[in-house]
């Protein structure tokens, strides 16, 4: 019998954290601009291994992450408190990804699958984007074989089922959270996330033949 | 429930988001059913993996950075509203040289008729009794003599030529009178459109001239015609200072030329030259001044008329 409730306690909705941002948002709201600084010193992080996961390029998720901080400060009067700012500002760092990814693949001329198309091919397989054969700054990052081949199998997965994978594990995000990040009802999410996950096992057990 | 609900409902189960009825229903399958059991633990595995990928750092730089681009935005932010006055800048020069010239025009517009009237001789604005009061007009040039009223014998305003004493009558002639003697006249030999002077006038010197110039008009037959169409007239004013204006303006509305004017004890005297078709134009608006009385009197050895005008007092 699996333990689960320790798996159950893990993969639980998201830690509820105390809304602390609120003061801080006020103040810049107001136009005290060092209180910002005090934002971005604790969300640059996550904002940033949520635009590396979706994008796949360190440099272009470093230059998304600024884009998006200052989005979200010209746009900071329009935060009215209804949600987390955390949830707020991963709203607009994905915003901004998704547009970067685009100018990214026409870019590189490489639009092996359309952001619309299903994770499985016709015969049930799943798309993988071969990987870059050129090291980038997360290969430098992530030497090991195994973290590797998850970002890989991430990477492989369409935008919209990346997006709820990263979020849910990758940062915790709650279904609720996810649901106003991406603008899509729960259902929606618990849908696309099994989805996502199952594309990534099977993409890990295509790679070692056994999990 | 069938192992395809079973699978769908496994990612849900390891979230711990299954409602009650779900989790007891999947609990009970698994206990029997390994490919399902198999299908949980690789799905378990495979999320902790996903779950055990690092958390990369941002740079040192990226929060200096962000800062940077943050504050230049705050900074533009705050001199936003000169920015997007500069653009009416440029209307607001072009509206201001627009209301300058307009005003100019206007300005411009409302002097015309000052200038207008600065060009015209102010004849008849002022009261002959009380100017016949005042002291006599001076002797240093024209102008001066334009604004101070006349005395009787003084230069009557307009005139250009110094006053020539009649001619004396040929002989052999015999001087006739009238049918309507003339009750004035101006200086026999005057050229026409020409006015004469009238020095020390006076009634009796009136009719004196005018039977001179009775019979400078028998003496010289060729010289009485009037021009073919225009009439010469005598309009002789007798009241206030506005009726004499009325009687200039009539005269003027009709197309009429003032050739000379007098201003004497009994009133304004004008010599006017009219075409012959207004002359009862002229009548008529001569009568709404007041009380007139025409005669027929020879004008600058012309044939013509002669109307006296008695304005009310109360014009």
């Amino acid at each position: 019998m699996v333990d689960e409730t320790n798996l159950a306690a893990q993969l639980s909705h998201s830690k509820e954290e105390p809304n602390d941002d609120a003061p801080f948002v006020a103040r810049v709201q107001q136009g005290d601009v060092d209180a910002f600084e005090r934002l971005v010193g604790k969300h640059q992080k996550r904002m940033l291994n949520i635009a590396v996961r979706l994008l796949g390029d360190y440099d272009e998720a470093c230059e998304c992450v600024q884009d998006a901080f200052v989005a979200a400060f010209r746009n900071i009067r329009s935060f009215r408190g209804e949600a987390k700012f955390t949830t707020w500002l991963t709203t607009i760092t994905l915003n901004h990804a998704r547009n970067r990814l685009k100018q990214m693949k026409s870019r590189s001329g490489r639009i092996a699958y359309s952001l619309d198309a299903d994770v499985r091919s016709e015969e049930g397989k799943i798309r993988i984007d071969p990987p870059s054969q050129e090291p980038s700054v997360l290969d430098r990052i992530e030497d090991r074989d195994l973290q590797a081949r998850v970002r890989d199998c991430i990477q492989a997965l369409n935008v919209e089922y990346r997006e709820v994978i990263i979020l849910r594990d990758l940062q915790d995000f709650s279904y609720g959270e996810i649901g106003s990040s991406l603008g899509i009802r729960e259902g929606t999410v618990k849908s696309r996330l099994f989805r996502a996950r199952e594309a990534v096992k099977d993409c890990l057990k295509k790679a070692w033949g056994n999990l | 429930m069938d192992h395809n609900e079973i699978r769908h409902a496994l990612s849900e189960y390891l979230d711990g988001s299954l409602g009650p009825a779900w989790q007891a229903a999947v609990e009970e399958h698994l206990k029997t059913c390994t490919s399902c059991s198999d299908a949980l633990a690789e799905l378990r595995k495979a999320i902790e993996q996903v779950k055990s990928l690092e958390q990369i750092d941002p740079p040192a730089w990226m929060q200096q950075k962000i800062m940077a681009k943050v504050r230049e935005e705050h900074e533009r932010k705050k001199s936003a509203p000169r920015h997007w006055l500069l653009p009416l800048r440029f209307p607001f020069e072009t509206v201001g040289v627009v209301l300058l010239a307009v005003a100019a025009f206007f300005i411009y517009r409302n002097m015309q008729p000052l200038d207008r009237i600065a060009e015209q001789p102010p004849v008849g604005t002022q009261a002959p009794a009380r100017a016949l009061k005042e002291a006599p007009a001076k002797d240093n040039g024209a102008a001066a003599a334009r604004k101070l009223p006349q005395k009787p014998g003084y230069r009557a305003l307009d005139m250009k030529q110094e006053y020539e004493a009649p001619a004396q009558p040929v002989p052999g002639n015999a001087p006739s009178p009238a049918a309507g003697a003339p009750a004035a006249a101006s200086a026999p030999e005057q050229k026409e459109g020409v006015a004469g002077t009238r020095p020390d006038a006076s009634p009796g010197i009136l009719k004196q001239e005018t039977l001179q110039r009775k019979t400078k008009t028998l003496q010289a037959p060729g010289e009485q015609e009037s021009k073919p169409g225009f009439l010469m007239m005598r309009i002789l004013a007798r009241g206030t200072a506005t009726s004499f204006t009325r009687i200039e303006k009539a005269v003027r509305d009709c197309g009429g030329t003032v050739l000379s004017r007098e201003l004497l004890a009994e009133g304004l005297t004008m010599t006017v030259r009219l075409d012959q078709a207004k002359q009862a134009t002229l009548i008529e608006m001569l009568r709404a001044v007041g009380k007139t009385a025409e005669r027929p009197a020879v004008i600058d050895r012309q044939q013509g008329l002669e109307i006296v005008v008695t304005g009310n007092a109360a014009q």
